[in-house]
């Protein structure tokens, strides 16, 4: 007779259930690069502005962005004392989408996809080179497959002008040791580095107390408003460019370039305002200059707020289907700028009652550290060293099948 | 007593698993027995041959993905496609008159055998991956995943030609 | 005799069942067509008699345009691929040029009158094409985006009617070049088009070939088709004819006046009842001779334009 707490047989019956939390998100999982073009606000009055501008002007767009950066980096600083805080910062606003169109970006942002010679001349080179680096694993082996062939990632290139961003970065900077000396005295709570880089004014932290400013020790924190906008392109206004301004070198048709030189078509959309913010410790321990100090953090803050874009931007966010769940990996790497311990969702898609589609998350899985792909290469073009095709996550294996698709958290 | 323990879990577990073996084929087959698959098409192939992209439906997504190249091939065969983006053109299924399968019962039970004939006219044009979006859980027992393959049509159809299931454009002169 | 008919016709279509491998094979060529033509300034002009008349110059093109010979080739490397292969018109056109010139101008040896010949009846003549592929494609540009419309008309050189076709646009590309998009373009439409010939083909050998019979009377001829013959008019006795030996009756009389009677969609077997494959000259020589033979002994004369318009001419030689 076999006991009925075997523990095999109890093993063998146990059922293993998980449950996954409903998203509401019907957008379609094609995931394409995005182009984007970075300027901040210009505060001369401010301390450390050239720095902060000097750091923010040499730093690099991230790895998963195209570089789509035209000309100018700066935006001019909107100063009116008669204005409270509030009125101010959608002043600003303001004034930045106003300079972003009296100056011309959304037609810049088209001219360089479309490398505008000095001439007039169009030509699709950046589209072709764009659409070739978006084309995924799975795009080349489909296109392999078909009689236009590699061609067809190129031609595909088109369709990033849709994903062209502008994030114009309102930097400030504070000192904390100054906020606190201001503040001692006034409260005796002790109030958290969010709230006071998230204050609008110096002045307004004013729950900073007194000891707090021995606590927080000396360092900066920079606090950045980001303002996103997206290039307007559609099927009418492609038609328009097409038709009306396309000329090519060597066979220059003035009429058209005059066309393009005089056209208001081109626009920026506004999409919304992100906040986020970077402090940095200064104790008496750190070797680091201030103004080593100011430029990591407005990397910092400055990487931050695309990050937190991202997260609110479905448009931004980098997806791709599991390849295989032993290992798990996906095909980004790199080039998608995958960095060691990023977190990814696994979404399960999900017809739901009312026939629409909605990610279910079954999971959660990390980069590896030892295992990401380098897919940095255009690809159209062979890469030769090549030990690793995929990135390597961990995780839980048994949860997940291949084809299930991940997305970036942080 | 500890040891009859032992063996009778071992031989228990070897039954169930047999048993469940046997079960998943049984239960892939069921699926693709009554052909229910949707067929797109992908683009313009290479002359001879046509890039689909097949939709499978079943309890278990792993046979889905198996099941799709024999659907594929049934498809081209019974079904054909409307056309769709990037130039496709519509496709008539190869076979215009349905009741040629059951006419035919014989040589396409075993084309469509597992391992079966099929195979030939058949490749995966992702090595096996599957594209964002078409992995689908559509009910709560179902899926519906779609793959990209590449059928030898001229291949098929001249083997339709030769087993005398369609007539070639030249016969009757 | 009509009992006899019928017998042959009888015979006549147990035999294109039975034994389809006897049938003659169609002759099909591609042909680039007037519209291609002239987009891609391959016509030349002619003084025909004081007037300039603008006809296309095949044999310029095949020297001259590289895709037009892609296309072709390839349309034809998918056609042999179906048991069809094409004729290659670039020999038709060298066989026509050895056919001399007199051919271009020609008068019937009666009335003296000019019979005009296209190049298109020329090549048709000299290359026997059954059915005439005429292929014509645009190519569509929008800024730097290209788009090949295609279109392949299938006609059959009997009547010129349009058996078959395929046609539509493709997908654009700015980076493909158009060789690659022209290649697309035969591959994706080429299933479609023989699809629409085997139907083509399928109705031939059920229905018949299709013609057209015109009949006519010179001036000088003292009778007309109302003229009776045992109290029945002549257009009636033809009728009678033509229903009794076009597979399963079917024609239709488009025109009957007193001078010249229209058959069109008449459908002739494709072989007799010898099993040999009859042409429309072949099919309406029956009813030439029938009239021609008593009670009716009309003498007449018969007149082909094409391969399928027959015209019998009554009152004379």
């Amino acid at each position: 007779m076999i006991k009925l707490t075997n523990p095999i047989i109890i093993i063998f019956c146990v059922c293993i259930s998980f449950t996954g939390f409903s998203q509401d998100d019907t957008k379609t999982a094609e995931y394409r690069r995005s182009s984007l073009y970075t300027l901040m606000v210009s505060d001369s009055t401010r301390n450390f502005s050239e720095l902060i501008e000097d750091t923010f002007i040499n730093s690099k767009i991230p790895e998963k962005f195209n570089n789509h950066i035209v000309s100018e980096r700066t935006v001019p600083k909107l100063y009116d004392n008669t204005l409270s805080k509030a009125e101010l910062k959608e002043a600003q606003k303001s004034a930045i989408t106003e300079y972003l169109s009296t100056h011309d970006i959304a037609k810049a942002m088209v001219a360089k996809w479309f490398n505008r010679s000095e001439q007039g001349g169009f030509n699709m080179d950046l589209i072709s080179e764009r659409g070739f680096y978006n084309a995924t694993d799975l795009d080349v082996k489909i296109a392999k497959n078909s009689e236009r062939g590699t061609a067809m990632l190129a031609d595909a290139g088109e369709e990033l002008i849709k994903n062209t961003f502008v994030i114009v970065n309102n930097f400030k900077y504070t000192d904390k040791e100054e906020v606190a000396q201001k503040a001692k005295g006034l409260l005796s709570s002790i109030s958290s580095v969010a709230s006071l880089a998230g204050a609008d004014d110096v002045a307004l932290a004013s729950d900073a107390a007194g000891e707090g400013a021995e606590i927080l020790g000396k360092g900066y924190v920079i606090k950045t408003d980001a303002h996103l906008y997206r290039l307007k392109w559609n099927d009418e206004i492609a038609s328009i460019f097409y038709n009306d301004y396309w000329t090519e070198d060597g066979q220059i048709d003035d009429d058209k370039v005059k066309a393009f030189d005089e056209s208001n078509i081109f626009e920026l959309e506004y999409i919304g305002t992100q906040m986020a913010w970077a402090d940095l410790q200064s104790t008496s321990f750190t070797k680091k200059t201030d103004e080593e100090l100011i430029t990591i953090a407005t990397i910092k803050a400055s990487d931050a707020v695309t990050a937190k874009l991202q997260r609110e931007y479905e448009v931004f966010r980098t997806k791709t289907p599991l390849l295989s769940t032993d290992p798990l990996s996906a095909k980004i790497g790199l080039k998608e700028g995958l960095e060691k311990g990023d977190k990814y969702e696994v979404l399960e898609q999900v017809l739901n009652d009312e026939g629409k589609t909605e990610y279910k998350r079954v999971g959660v899985i990390k980069v590896d550290k030892d295992h990401i792909w380098d897919n940095r290469f255009n690809a159209d073009e062979e890469n030769t060293d090549q030990s690793l095709e995929y990135t390597v996550f961990s995780g839980k294996k048994n949860k997940f099948y291949a084809g299930m698709l991940i997305r970036q958290i942080n | 007593m500890k040891l009859k323990h032992v063996i009778l879990s071992v031989l228990f577990i070897g039954f169930c698993t047999s048993v469940n073996a046997q079960w998943k084929k049984n239960k892939a087959n069921e699926d693709t027995k009554i052909w229910r698959y949707d067929l797109e098409c992908e683009g313009i192939a290479k002359q001879g041959s046509k890039l689909v992209k097949v939709w499978s439906y079943s309890k278990n997504p792993k046979h889905a993905i198996s099941r799709g190249m024999k659907n594929a091939v049934h498809g081209i065969i019974f079904k054909g496609y409307a056309g769709g983006g990037q130039g496709c053109t519509p496709f008539a299924a190869l076979v215009s008159d349905p009741a040629m399968e059951e006419k035919h019962k014989e040589f396409f039970d075993s084309f469509f055998a597992d391992g079966g004939a099929y195979l030939r006219y058949v490749s995966s044009a992702t090595d096996g991956s599957i594209a964002p979006g078409d992995r689908l859980k559509i009910s709560k027992r179902e899926y519906k995943i779609g793959i990209v393959v590449n059928v030898l049509t001229d291949q098929l159809r001249k083997l339709l030609e030769s087993e005398g299931i369609i007539k070639s454009l030249n016969s009757g002169f | 005799m009509k009992i006899h008919n019928l017998v042959t016709l009888i015979i006549c279509s147990l035999i294109c069942f039975s034994s389809f491998s006897q049938a003659k094979k169609p002759t099909l060529m591609v042909v680039p067509s007037d519209v291609w033509c002239n987009q891609n300034g391959y016509m030349m002009e002619f003084d025909n008699q004081g007037s300039t008349i603008r006809i296309p110059d095949y044999k310029r093109a095949f020297q001259e345009n590289a895709e037009v010979l892609q296309v072709i080739s390839q349309i034809n490397g998918m056609m042999a691929e179906r048991g069809f292969p094409l004729k290659n018109m670039e020999s038709a056109i060298k066989t026509m040029e050895s056919n001399a010139v007199e051919d271009a101008l020609r008068s019937s040896k009666d009335s003296g009158a000019a019979v005009d010949e296209s190049p298109i009846d020329a090549i048709k003549k000299a290359a026997k094409a059954d059915i005439i592929i005429q292929l014509t494609w645009t190519v569509n540009k929008t800024g730097p985006k290209k788009s090949i419309n295609f279109n392949l008309q299938g006609l059959d050189a009997y009547t010129d009617k349009q058996v078959a076709t395929a046609t539509g646009t493709g997908a654009p590309s700015f980076s493909a070049e158009t060789p690659v998009l022209l290649s697309e373009a035969v591959i994706s439409h080429m299933d479609n088009f023989t699809l629409s010939l085997q139907n083509h083909f399928d109705d031939m050998f059920e229905n018949g070939r299709e013609i057209i019979v015109r009949i006519q009377k010179w001036d000088d001829w003292d009778g007309d088709l109302e003229t009776e013959y045992d109290g029945e008019e002549l257009t009636y006795i033809i009728e009678d004819w033509m229903a009794d030996n076009t597979v399963k009756g079917r024609f239709s009389t488009t025109d009957a006046t007193e001078s010249m009677m229209l058959f069109e969609q008449v459908r002739i077997p494709l072989y007799n009842d010898k099993g040999r494959a009859i042409d429309a000259r072949r099919f309406v020589r029956e009813l030439s001779k029938y009239l021609n033979d008593a009670p009716f002994s009309i003498p007449n004369k018969l007149v082909m334009k094409g391969l399928g318009r027959a015209t019998i001419i009554l009152g004379s030689k």
